[in-house]
């Protein structure tokens, strides 16, 4: 049973298979109604077909915890694992003036865009780096090339003060004391300077 | 035979309405688009997580993609796309076109960050179903010639509750992985706290966010504990929605504080999917209603019954037959004999709307006569969604001083030759 159903794909088959059983009682249980069998009856062929096979792909992926690859029919399961951490990490810009001041990037807005996809990008791919898991030497080139587009998109703009070197900076909290005690100061953990 | 009872939800659904759907899903495309073009950057290949179809990209084609040049080209036919799609210019092509850019627009950008906003997919879906569902045959704006609607009325409604499905779907994955894989040591643990605090470290000031608030606020934190289970519930069983209306009353109202909430104390914003709740709500109270038919099948146009004496109301039938694409309204004075062959007719004094056997009355009435003149005043019916009460009192001010301020004629307006085929007596 657990080779047939690592051989499908499924290596966390636990919870795997108890996912896919709750997905088609859930979803089973209406689709097979009348009523709605009959409304998708008058949908067109074509519609039926494809419609059909994005549910399939995404379906496939939301078991296989398929993340990117299959996108735009990519599993679903943000929040949906406990967590057992030492501590929670968060991560922030700074910027070093050429005169040494040192200024917080903020992650939306001006050079950063509309949306924070960049301040995201150098905190996934820091994080990547110091996992256990994957290329760690790439994660870390990934790293500072997004650090390089970040001074390079704010030294661009002629009404902010030029930048010499940004930092991505960390901070620690202790699980334990989420509630009670004052978050501590950020550390630099990476340091990209002007080339 | 079967004797199962229909499906209510868009039951009424006309090609307007799929149309007018068309019209909000290929807006937002078009707006995303332009938000996106003001992050185009120059990428380095290094910085990239190539995922999905971006890994299957000649690396000559990716490299073009990453370049400001080709990233303002794939923008500029993402909105362009967009923006016929809207319009219905060669709907099947400019839909096709616009979905598949604005997936790559989505995508380049996510590659940064290795990884995608979830709340854009159900658009990227919507748009899909569109593209391939019956929506090419109405609200073209600009005709070249109208097409006739499609035949089977019922593929309206599989369209729209294709979209819905696929929303509805989207929801119960999320809860079934939760309970499969966190199950109830993830509502009994202090994860939630946990990403409360670590969505709220990246902030300027994360001791001033309301995340840290609720985690520093026992019982605060305790009600968002106790929210987690009941929201997971709600998700898991969203399909339901397709088959209770009841549901779905409970289902809209609480996925929307849930979604504001998580944005207010996660910074995640749902705001395009929330646009698409609105297939949530019937499209009989955002859309032009399938016109009724004879027994023949053939659809039967709208009776506006009006105060013949009226200014006003004359002014407004001289407006609907102006712009009656041809068979969608008749008109006959509430004072004539066609009004008094009406059976239980309402005792309004304006303007009543007859639809088969239905009688519409005061602000639906006039809405029901707007939006079946089709095009651009279709989207008369979107005011559908503003509360009955509060529409039909603007319209009893207006009835109420409509001979004061628009005038009162002597006697009945009359048809001229050309207006005959619209009136009757």
């Amino acid at each position: 049973m657990i080779p047939l159903l690592a051989l499908i794909g499924l290596p966390t088959w636990r919870q795997g298979v108890l996912e896919a059983v709750i997905i088609s009682v859930m979803v089973g249980t209406v689709f097979t109604r009348p009523a709605l069998r009959a409304t998708f009856g008058q949908a067109p062929r074509a519609l039926l077909a494809i419609s059909g096979v994005a549910l399939g792909i995404w379906t496939w992926s939301q078991l296989h915890e398929v993340e990117l690859a299959t996108y735009p029919f990519m599993s679903w399961h943000m929040y949906g694992e406990p967590l057992e951490r030492s501590g929670v990490v968060g991560y922030q810009l700074a910027g070093e003036q050429c005169n040494g001041e040192i200024r917080i990037i903020p992650s939306t807005g001006g050079p950063m865009g509309r949306r924070p996809v960049l301040a995201f990008g150098v905190r996934r791919a820091y994080a990547a780096a110091r996992s256990s898991t994957g290329d760690r030497a790439q994660a870390l080139v990934r790293t500072d090339s997004l650090l390089g587009i970040i001074l390079d998109r704010w030294n661009r703009q002629t009404d902010l003060p030029r930048l010499c070197a940004v930092r991505l900076q960390q901070i620690t909290v202790p699980v334990h004391a989420l509630a009670v005690v004052p978050l501590p100061p950020y550390a630099t953990v990476r340091r990209y300077v002007a080339p | 035979m079967s004797h199962h009872k229909p499906l209510t939800l868009h039951a009424q659904a006309s090609a307007e309405s799929v149309a007018m759907m068309r019209v909000g899903v290929f807006l937002l495309c078009a707006a995303e688009a332009l938000v996106l073009a003001q992050q185009v950057t120059p990428i380095h290949q290094d910085a990239l997580t190539a995922f999905g179809f971006l890994t299957l990209l000649p690396l000559s084609v990716l490299n073009w993609m990453l370049s400001a040049s080709g990233q303002y080209t794939l923008l500029t036919i993402a909105l362009g796309s967009a923006l016929a799609a809207v319009l219905g210019i060669a709907p099947r092509v400019s839909m096709s076109v616009a979905t598949l850019s604005f997936v790559a627009t989505q995508a380049l950008p996510r590659a940064l960050q290795g990884v995608v906003n979830h709340a854009q997919v159900p658009v990227m879906l919507a748009a899909l179903v569109l593209t391939v569902g019956p929506s090419t045959d109405a609200l073209v704006l600009w005709p070249r010639r109208r097409t006739a609607a499609t035949r089977d009325p019922g593929a309206y409604q599989a369209t729209l509750v294709l979209i819905v499905a696929m929303i509805c779907v989207g929801y119960t994955f999320i809860a079934a992985h939760r309970l499969a894989y966190g199950g109830w040591a993830l509502f009994s643990s202090d994860s939630l706290e946990q990403w409360l605090v670590q969505r709220n470290l990246g902030a300027s000031n994360p001791e001033s966010t309301l995340g840290l608030l609720v985690v520093r606020t026992p019982w605060l934190a305790t009600a968002a504990q106790l929210c987690f289970p009941v929201l997971t519930t709600l998700e898991l069983l969203a399909p339901l929605c397709l088959l209770s209306s009841r549901f779905r009353w409970i289902f809209v109202p609480a996925m929307l504080v849930a979604h504001v909430s998580i944005y207010l104390l996660m910074h995640i914003s749902f705001s395009q999917l929330a646009c698409l709740y609105v297939l949530f709500i019937d499209s009989a109270h955002w859309s032009p209603r399938r016109p009724a038919v004879d027994a023949q099948g053939h659809p039967q146009p709208l009776l506006v019954l009006f105060d013949g004496v009226c200014g006003l109301c004359n002014r407004f039938v001289d407006f609907l037959v102006a712009r009656d694409p041809g068979n969608a309204l008749r008109f006959a004075s509430l004072q004539g004999a066609t009004a008094a062959s009406i059976p239980n007719l309402p005792n309004v004094d304006s303007v009543i709307v007859a639809d088969g056997d239905a009688l519409r009355i005061r602000s639906e009435g006039a809405m029901a006569a707007l939006s079946r003149l089709g095009g651009l005043w279709s989207f008369v019916a979107v005011f559908g969604l503003v509360p009955r009460p509060l529409r039909d009192t603007v319209y009893a001010f207006i009835a109420r001083n409509r001979y004061r301020w628009f005038g009162k004629h002597d006697a009945c307006r009359l048809p001229t030759a050309a207006e005959q085929h619209w009136f009757l007596p």
